[in-house]
């Protein structure tokens, strides 16, 4: 029996010769953007530095040929059409014939043909949601119904998709329900209590640990999920991450189950940043996360990419630009959400975060809010670009228009 | 000269206390039949500086960095009608006013209401003393915004009388383009204006709040931040650290005891200088000061 094992989870996991060969992330800070929850407070009065994490062990893994950026790096589809959202009605259809346009355009094939570059009919296919800022700014579950259509017209069985997110209640609260999508699965990677009490189980330990892949992590050295700076709730950082300590493990439905991701995200910001296709897969598939706000800032979404679980498995990015919102992110702000009325598609993650970042920056200046665009707010794609995992340079981006 | 003296008096007043205890802020709020229709759906639930992420996923972080004591969160159900009331109580007037001007934006009036506030079909902002309140109308429903409103002012009129706040008066008023003027308390505030450096860059230490603004001229256009200090050592000290540990993204051009001035990465330039108390600083200008 664990005795509360997540207060200790800095024990050494099953596998730590798995990180005699650690790699140095030179992490610059982000800039602090607000990147989710939690953070921990910018007390710190001196640069940052750097951290150590198992980077080079993840670069060490042979890439396969599903591996990002895919098969169209530095390519970028913009689907848009002004019938998708009239008022506050979604029309379904009209996604529906955005989301054909968007994937046919991206690969230069039909629907079909598509299905088979990405996917076969034993694959286990998650898709991944943003559900924060629901009912306004969150992925749509239109867009979804979607996605999920072209996957079983393939032939993919329904039972071989997964809606996922970290959280089990905000799937519920963006409409993201078994009664809702039929004969899928809707899984929160744990369960999260609001108010912080209802989250362990008899024996003191979180409910969900065992949804995490103790094999399978981010490691960073040094940096751990108690005693930070403003942070004075050791407990409810467990209820909300799971597990203390320098590890950040994934969970086991992407390292067991799954088999390809389709990251849909939704288009906001988050402070000078954004929150979209790397934030939303960065933040969303791991536990332990708050640690890594400041000292790895939004380099961590770079570095989770970066892991084979994620990289050979994410053959599809999907950004749900239908409504952007471009200031008070990632939570809602209503008076900062508009109707963009556009998908984006791309199997580069990178390229589809920097034309959306573009796109957003420019919105904030139209719309008179104060841009801060140092370039530390776009360091993390440049540094993904690094890595070999995308296209971080504008003059090297297609963008096209379905 | 009085001026100044009073607004820095205003700024050295010490903040309200954290809260010993919870404090029982649902007796703000509508009680149920209010409107002869609107009921409570759920009991009230209350957030801490300690639990605020679990409500706010994504921002809480702001609150905390301005002043935040707790949060009270209401639902009503009217048919199939839902309204959410988030009341959030704030360490001082200051972080109510910093945190509602963060999340205002520019401000939309609500027709029949006097506080200050913004409102659209989603969402009523108000703010007063060390209140910061959102009346949530998520469904969008047009035909809610006069509740909006009704709940608004039922709230409004249980809160606290207004209190002045000194430090936006730091801002000279000439050239200030309306809806820019923002309260900086970190360095969650800041970036959103300017990156001056990492974390809290001008040692604000969450307690003291500095002003900025964006201004127009005809000689061209800026950005002003201005922070006031208990005293001229402890303004100094924020200049030390500044250059110390100023932006990698920014090159010193000219540099002296009391006046820095930089280029950024867009070719622009800063000046930062400390005359006493006051730590003021210019960006993004075309040209070198």
């Amino acid at each position: 029996m664990q005795k509360y094992r997540s207060m200790t989870a800095n024990l050494p996991p099953d596998r730590r010769e798995f990180l005699k060969t650690l790699g140095v992330c030179s992490a610059a800070v982000s800039g602090g953007a607000i990147l989710g929850t939690p953070a921990v407070l910018g007390a710190q009065t001196t640069p940052p530095k750097p951290v150590e994490t198992n980077l080079d062990d993840f670069m060490k893994v042979p890439r396969t040929k599903f591996s990002v950026p895919g098969p169209f790096p530095g390519r970028v589809v913009r689907a848009t059409d002004a019938r998708s959202l009239v008022g506050d009605l979604f029309d379904g259809k009209v996604i529906a014939s955005m989301v054909q346009k968007g994937i046919t355009s991206l690969t230069g094939r039909d629907m079909k043909k598509s299905f088979d570059l990405f996917f076969d009919k034993k694959d286990i296919v998650g898709i991944k949601v943003n559900p924060v800022g629901p009912p306004l700014i969150n992925t749509r579950p239109e867009v979804v119904d979607a996605i999920v259509k072209w996957l079983t017209d393939a032939g993919l069985p329904p039972q071989n998709i997964v809606i996922w997110d970290r959280f089990d209640y905000m799937l519920t609260d963006a409409g993201f329900t078994t009664e809702r999508f039929k004969g899928i699965r809707v899984e929160g990677l744990q369960t999260m209590d609001e108010k912080g009490s209802n989250w362990k189980d008899k024996d003191g330990n979180h409910l969900s640990i065992n949804n995490f892949d103790r094999d399978v992590f981010l490691f960073a050295k040094g940096i751990v999920g108690k005693n930070v700076p403003n942070y004075p709730n050791d407990e409810f950082y467990l209820n909300q991450h799971v597990f203390n300590g320098e590890y950040s493990y994934f969970g086991k439905l992407l390292t067991q189950r799954l088999t390809k991701i389709i990251n849909v995200a939704a288009y906001k910001n988050t402070g000078p940043a954004i929150s979209m296709a790397t934030k939303n897969i960065g933040f969303g598939s791991l536990c332990n996360v708050g640690r890594l706000h400041v000292p790895l800032g939004l380099r961590t979404s770079t570095q989770v990419i970066a892991a084979p679980v994620i990289r050979d498995k994410m053959v599809l990015n999907i950004t749900d630009g239908l409504r952007g919102q471009y200031d008070g992110g990632p939570d809602k702000n209503a008076q900062f959400v508009y109707a963009n009325h556009s998908l984006y598609f791309a199997t580069d993650p990178f390229a589809l975060d920097l034309i959306c970042h573009n796109e957003l920056k420019e919105k904030r200046r139209a719309m008179g809010v104060t841009v801060n665009d140092n370039p530390r707010f776009t360091e993390y794609l440049t540094y993904g670009a690094s890595l070999g995992l995308g296209v971080a340079d504008v003059g090297k981006i297609t963008v096209v228009k379905a | 000269m009085i001026k100044a003296v009073v607004i820095f008096a205003l700024l050295m007043l010490p903040l309200a206390p954290p809260a010993a205890r919870a404090v029982d802020d649902t007796v703000l709020l509508p009680q149920d039949g209010f409107l002869g229709a609107w009921k409570k759906s759920d009991p009230p639930k209350r957030f801490t500086e300690a639990d605020l992420y679990g409500y706010i996923d994504g921002g809480a972080e702001l609150f905390l960095e301005y002043g935040f004591e707790q949060l009270t969160v209401q639902k009503y159900r009217n048919g199939a009608d839902d309204f959410t009331v988030e009341a959030y109580r704030m360490t001082d007037p200051a972080a109510a006013l910093g945190i509602y001007l963060m999340k205002a934006g520019k401000e939309t009036r609500a027709v029949g209401f006097r506080e200050r506030h913004t409102a659209n079909r989603y969402q009523l902002m108000l703010c007063r003393n060390r209140y910061f309140v959102i009346v949530n109308n998520l469904a969008g429903r047009e035909a809610l915004a006069s509740v909006q409103v009704k709940f608004a002012s039922y709230i409004a009129g249980k809160l606290p009388p207004p209190s002045p706040v000194g430090e936006l008066q730091l801002l000279p008023r000439e050239g200030l383009v309306p809806g820019s003027a923002r309260l900086v308390r970190g360095a969650y505030g800041l970036q959103a204006v300017y990156t001056l450096g990492d974390g809290d860059i001008l040692l604000l230490e969450r307690k003291r709040s500095a002003a900025s603004g964006d201004y127009k001229s005809a000689k061209g256009s800026y950005t002003l931040i201005v922070a006031g200090y208990a005293d001229a050592a402890q303004a100094g000290r924020a200049f030390d650290h500044l250059q110390k540990n100023l932006d990698r993204y920014l090159k010193v051009v000219e540099q002296k005891p009391d006046r820095l001035v930089f280029e950024d990465y867009s070719k622009k330039y800063g000046v930062v200088t400390v005359v006493g108390r006051r730590l003021e600083a210019r960006v993004k200008l075309a040209q070198k000061p």
